[in-house]
């Protein structure tokens, strides 16, 4: 009998979780600012690049940022990491103490 | 005089009030394993940034940072990387069923104070509940040990073992696949019914519900922050509402305080972790008492002086752990 509940109880439990898995749909639609467009007008280099794939392509925009901020945020993690190591900071395995 | 023009955003911004946003929410970040979107979103509108882009600016910054954060608790053993990937399952579930209650109460007009309500009672309960185990750990310590001492064997208390069972290596535990999927579809739940990352609800939950240590809870719930952070910084890039500059020197300045706050980590106790956690989300539930209120800017202001207080106990702490690590080595090397 316990097995039994116990079984139901996992059935029940799945169950929930397709349904509400099925249920799943796009939530509250966040203002779309997608067909703005920015001056270009006195940018510099890399600023006319951000602003101009920006004006012509929001996909293309968001491909670069993604991608910009991956690499950035590992160059950092890299070059810190070894500044670290130099100033003697131990980077290695730790104990886990409560 | 030191301002920057941002080309998105179309507004100058002063570089340094930028970089020490990205400090010191990259501190907390680190520490802590939270996103921080609650410190950031606050700190650039006072600052004058516009609403819509300081919070996709935010989420763009977060990816970025919780990289560099991630890849060094990883260094540390801190992420159990299983356990992030169940995590991120049962979140992105609970996520739209948080989301859908959101839209259903929005139908009713009722979302804006029930929201902010549930966010008190969420940030006051949890805060309260850690200083509380904070306070009695000393006590339960104790009787651990009589209990030890007179060896009295205590039936071990008893879990819910519904199968199927699942191992975490790097954590240590053994625990249901549905105590997983439960407290990971109830974190995501609340974090999309709430709209906020839920780095601040994951992490204790991790710790008291699923049995983590804190340090493998705050490396963790930073795997999972980075992947929410990565579609976060894709979806409201296409949205428009990114200032790719903008992120890049907050970038910069957040990788350096996660930096320090991930190693600081090495040097403070887990129940440490958890008193100071517990400090900062209390500051975090009297801010929204006073957005409530109205009590305009106070509400950002307790957030970034709580914020920026905390940056320096953790450095602080970082400091002197490190001095005298540095001294027990050189101790060492003399015996």
């Amino acid at each position: 009998m316990k097995r039994l509940n116990l079984l139901l109880l996992s059935l029940g439990l799945l169950l929930i979780t397709a349904v509400l898995a099925g249920a799943a749909e796009p939530g509250e639609k966040a203002v779309d600012l997608g067909a703005r467009q920015v001056k270009m007008e006195g940018l510099s280099l890399i600023n006319a690049f951000f602003a101009g794939w920006y004006n012509s392509n929001k996909y293309v925009f968001a491909v670069i940022v993604t991608v910009v901020m991956g690499v950035i945020g590992a160059l950092i993690a890299f070059v810190t990491d070894l500044f670290l190591k130099a100033v003697g900071m131990d980077v290695s395995k730790i104990e886990h103490h409560e | 005089m030191f301002d920057v023009y941002l080309p998105i955003a179309e507004t100058n911004f002063n570089i340094f009030v930028l970089i020490a946003i990205g400090f010191s929410v990259g501190v907390l970040g680190g520490f802590f394993g939270v996103g921080g979107a609650w410190v950031v979103t606050p700190a650039l509108n006072i600052f004058g940034f516009p609403m819509a882009y300081a919070i996709g600016t935010d989420l763009a910054h977060i990816f970025g940072k919780s990289i560099v954060a991630t890849a060094k608790h990883r260094k540390m053993g801190n992420v159990d990387i299983k356990l992030g990937i169940w995590s991120i399952i049962g979140s992105v579930i609970g996520v739209e069923a948080g989301a859908q209650v959101v839209m259903w109460l929005t139908g009713k007009g009722l979302a804006g104070p029930v929201v902010r309500y549930i966010y008190m009672l969420m940030l006051f309960g949890l805060g309260i509940y850690m200083l509380y185990d904070y306070a009695t750990k000393d006590k339960r310590a104790a009787a651990k040990a009589a209990a030890a001492a007179s060896r009295v064997v205590k039936e071990p208390k008893k879990a819910w073992n519904l199968p199927p069972m699942m191992t975490f290596p790097a954590s240590g535990i053994t625990i249901s696949f549905w105590t997983v999927m439960g407290v990971f579809f109830f974190t995501g739940f609340l974090s999309g019914f709430l709209g906020v990352g839920g780095g601040f609800i994951r992490m204790p939950a991790l710790i008291y519900l699923i049995g983590c240590p804190t340090a493998v809870a705050v490396g963790t719930d930073l795997f999972s922050v980075l992947f929410a952070g990565a579609y976060g910084c894709w979806t409201y890039a296409v949205k428009g509402v990114v200032d790719i500059v903008a992120a890049i020197y907050m970038l910069i300045g957040a990788s350096v305080g996660a930096q320090i706050g991930v190693t600081a980590v090495k040097y403070i106790r887990g129940y440490g972790i958890r008193l100071l956690f517990a400090i900062m989300i209390i500051l975090a539930g009297i801010a929204v008492v006073f957005k409530q209120i109205n009590l305009k800017p106070y509400d950002a202001i307790v957030v970034l002086a709580g914020a920026l207080g905390m940056c320096a106990v953790i450095t602080v702490r970082l400091i002197i752990g490190f001095r005298r690590e540095k001294y027990e080595k050189m101790m060492g090397l003399t015996h």
